[in-house]
């Protein structure tokens, strides 16, 4: 039987320590880039809080053909979820939250592992650390989507912590009512487009980094504790190890003693 | 009258009888003035023979004198046997009378190399998992392996009511040093199936001396080799245990004043397997299948006993404490059992290609539970994840009800047919199943049942 064969349990045991490496080292590397996630989002908070009370003041003008009002059935999603594995159930949490939303509509995926639940996406393929070229590209992407009246409503779907969320990008929302008494320099013309460009930009930016962060915590989560099932693994297997070569010199010994009596006899 | 002795040491169940004038042979049988069988088993000197007692050595005294009979211990054969039980030396055990019927010895030689017939042709026992992973053969040797309470008696009563009942072929049960209790049982529900007069049975069982659990495999094997020789029958013998046969032979051993060998074991432990294995053969004449339960002490496959039977087998069926510890009964571990004719062109290359994704979806499992364990099942790839799912149902659905553990079930057991069974677990293997819950393939009969039980859940 396998389990009483100690050349297989030597194995077993090489397999385990060997995992337990990898998932040592993964975790230490999951903290570091949880680390420097974290910095890099709060860094970005502030940015966002400014740019979403500018975005406030621009005037309806703006606005309209990025606001139409009409309800309508074709919709994009822009769905982020890191390709890296080793993190639990993270990936699939978060896929299997975003394929039945998404389910018969247009995608736009960052991260490989979406491949298997979105195979006909537009993909855009994630970096170390969430790089704000990727999220240009995206936002940019999305609004000719939503100009060329290709869809009439594009959502970002991210995670945030352990839960996930599902954010209206377009049509965009008025928060508050455009108030003249803001003093636009150098002029409006020139500033409001690009403010807005930038806007979109740092919404989905921001999805980008909260989803990135989640994934080094589920990554930490989970390699720690692989970590300490392959530490549970690797002790029972050495001391069943143990415990057969033990019994096996016990008899060896038992028989030649036996034998030496025996020839006495 | 006869050639006469005297005991001159009785060692438990191991005597001297010194003879003056001449000496009994080897095997010869010998009987005390008080009653007591004896075996010669070996010529200490010219004039000291060295005994075995086939009876209790209980109140015989030294100096007691012995006749030696000039034969060796023969048996009652023949049809007549059908429906009877005997002990070691032919004496009737059922109190259902005399028993008058021409006697053979129980030490005969193994059939000629000529004679011998290398039969292969499948036959079909109901369990599933056997007849899917080591099928069994017309005149094959077969061995039920397995550790102390995995259900080997349980699984050989069930083999004995699947195919003892269904085919009309003559059967010989050799009861070797297992629980009387076991015997008895078995006796009373063979008689309720009717089973009973189509079998002959022969019980050396724990209570009774080494010597009687050493030869009671010889004296079933020769009610077995009569139905084969003389009445040219296809016949079955099931032997319970195999193993007591050996562990007789090495209780008495040391006694006899051979050295023990490898873990204790007698010597001669290959010598005297292969004199009763050799035996056990399909001949020209007619066949003998034959089901041996073997013990494995201390779950240890590389104990030399077992070692030393595994030789002999063609279909080795091995039950595993790891299986039984799931609750899956039979117990058969699918990776550790084979059987010699699981091969395309003996039962067909479905149930072959079959069996085969099956070993290899189990075995493949079996890699990634270490995997599973450490990191989850969530880091595996939608291949190895579909492996998994399957290879769950599979496992669970070699589970099967039997009629012997209705008791234990409460389940009425259930005969699955071999085509059903590579029908089943083809649509196991191919996906078929993946979506119905687990808990459905567990005690099921073919995949119908499997079905059936999903819609109730």
């Amino acid at each position: 039987m396998p389990e009483n064969n100690l050349f297989d349990i030597k194995k077993r045991v090489t397999a385990a320590r060997q995992t337990r490496k990898i998932t040592g080292t993964m975790e230490l590397i999951a903290s570091s880039r949880l680390y420097r996630g974290r910095i890099l989002l709060a860094n970005y908070r502030d940015w966002a809080k400014y740019m979403r009370e500018a975005v406030r003041c621009l005037p309806d003008a703006y606005f309209e053909p990025l606001a139409g009002s009409e309800e309508g059935s074709k919709k994009a999603y822009i769905v982020f979820c890191g390709s890296k594995g080793l993190s639990g159930s993270y990936g699939s949490n978060l896929l299997d939250y975003a394929a039945p939303i998404a389910d018969g509509h247009l995608v736009l995926a960052v991260g490989s592992a979406t491949e298997t639940y979105f195979p006909d996406a537009y993909r855009y393929f994630d970096e170390e650390t969430p790089s704000a070229d990727v999220a240009r590209a995206i936002a940019q992407t999305a609004k000719v989507l939503y100009e060329s009246k290709t869809v009439n409503e594009v959502s970002i779907i991210y995670m945030r912590g352990t839960e996930m969320y599902t954010d209206r990008l377009f049509p965009l929302t008025r928060i508050k009512e455009y108030n003249d008494m803001v003093i636009v320099e150098p002029s409006k013309k020139v500033l409001f487009p690009e403010l807005l460009e930038e806007y979109m930009e740092t919404v989905v930016y921001e999805a980008y980094l909260h989803t990135f962060v989640a994934e080094q915590v589920a990554r930490v989560t989970a390699m720690d504790s692989a970590t300490q099932n392959a530490d549970e693994i690797i002790e029972d297997l050495q001391s069943t190890y143990n415990r057969i070569r033990q019994s096996a010199i016990t008899q060896e010994i038992i028989m030649v003693s036996n034998a030496a009596r025996g020839g006495r006899a | 009258m006869g050639n006469k002795g005297f005991i001159s040491r009785i060692n438990g169940p191991v005597l001297d009888v010194r003879f003056e004038e001449k000496l009994p042979g080897l095997n010869e049988l010998l009987i005390s003035k008080s009653g007591i069988h004896l075996e010669v088993a070996a010529h200490i000197t010219p004039k000291l023979v060295r005994c075995i007692a086939l009876d209790p050595t209980d109140g015989l005294l030294a100096s007691e004198e012995v006749t030696a009979t000039g034969g060796t211990v023969t048996v009652p054969v023949g049809e007549t046997m059908l429906g009877r039980t005997i002990d070691v030396l032919g004496r009737p055990i059922d109190g259902k009378g005399p028993i008058t019927a021409s006697h053979w010895s129980i030490h005969r030689k193994p059939p000629e190399l000529i004679m011998i017939n290398p039969n292969t042709e499948f036959f079909e026992t109901g369990i599933k998992v056997i007849d899917l992973l080591t099928p069994y053969a017309k005149g094959a040797k077969i061995g039920l392996f397995g550790g102390a309470g995995v259900g080997k008696t349980i699984l050989i009563m069930e083999l004995i009511n699947n195919v003892a009942r269904n085919s009309g072929d003559y059967s010989v049960f050799a009861g070797v040093g297992e629980r009387s209790r076991e015997g008895s049982d078995m006796i009373l529900d063979m008689e309720y199936t009717g089973a009973l007069y189509n079998t002959a049975l022969a019980f050396g069982q724990m209570n009774e001396p080494p010597g009687a659990r050493l030869r009671v495999a010889l004296t079933g094997l020769t009610l077995a080799e009569y139905f084969r020789d003389e009445m040219k029958q296809d016949t079955l013998l099931f032997i319970d245990n195999i193993f007591r046969y050996i562990q007789a032979g090495s209780e008495v051993s040391s006694l006899l004043g051979r050295m023990a060998s490898a873990v204790g074991y007698q010597p001669t432990l290959a010598n005297e397997l292969g004199e009763l294995e050799e035996r056990i053969a399909s001949t020209t004449n007619g066949s003998i299948t034959s089901i041996q339960a073997i013990y494995v002490p201390a779950d240890d496959l590389t104990d030399p006993a077992p070692v030393a039977i595994f030789s002999h087998l063609d279909a080795t069926t091995v039950l595993s404490r790891s299986v039984a510890e799931m609750g899956i009964y039979p117990a058969v571990d699918p990776l550790e059992s084979n059987s010699r004719i699981l091969e395309a062109n003996v039962v067909g290359k479905e149930h072959f290609d079959t069996a085969r994704r099956v070993q290899e979806c189990l075995q493949r499992y079996n890699e990634l539970k270490d995997i599973i364990a450490i990191l989850g099942m969530d880091e595996l790839s939608a291949e190895d994840k579909k492996t998994v799912t399957r290879a769950r149902r599979v496992q669970r659905f070699l589970s099967q009800p039997m009629s012997m553990a209705e008791a234990f079930t409460g389940i009425e057991g259930k005969y699955v047919s071999v085509k059903d069974t590579v029908r089943s677990f083809a649509a196991i293997i191919n996906g078929d199943c993946d979506n119905i819950p687990e808990a459905a393939f567990f005690m099921a009969g073919s995949i119908d049942d499997v079905y059936e039980k999903a819609r109730k859940i």
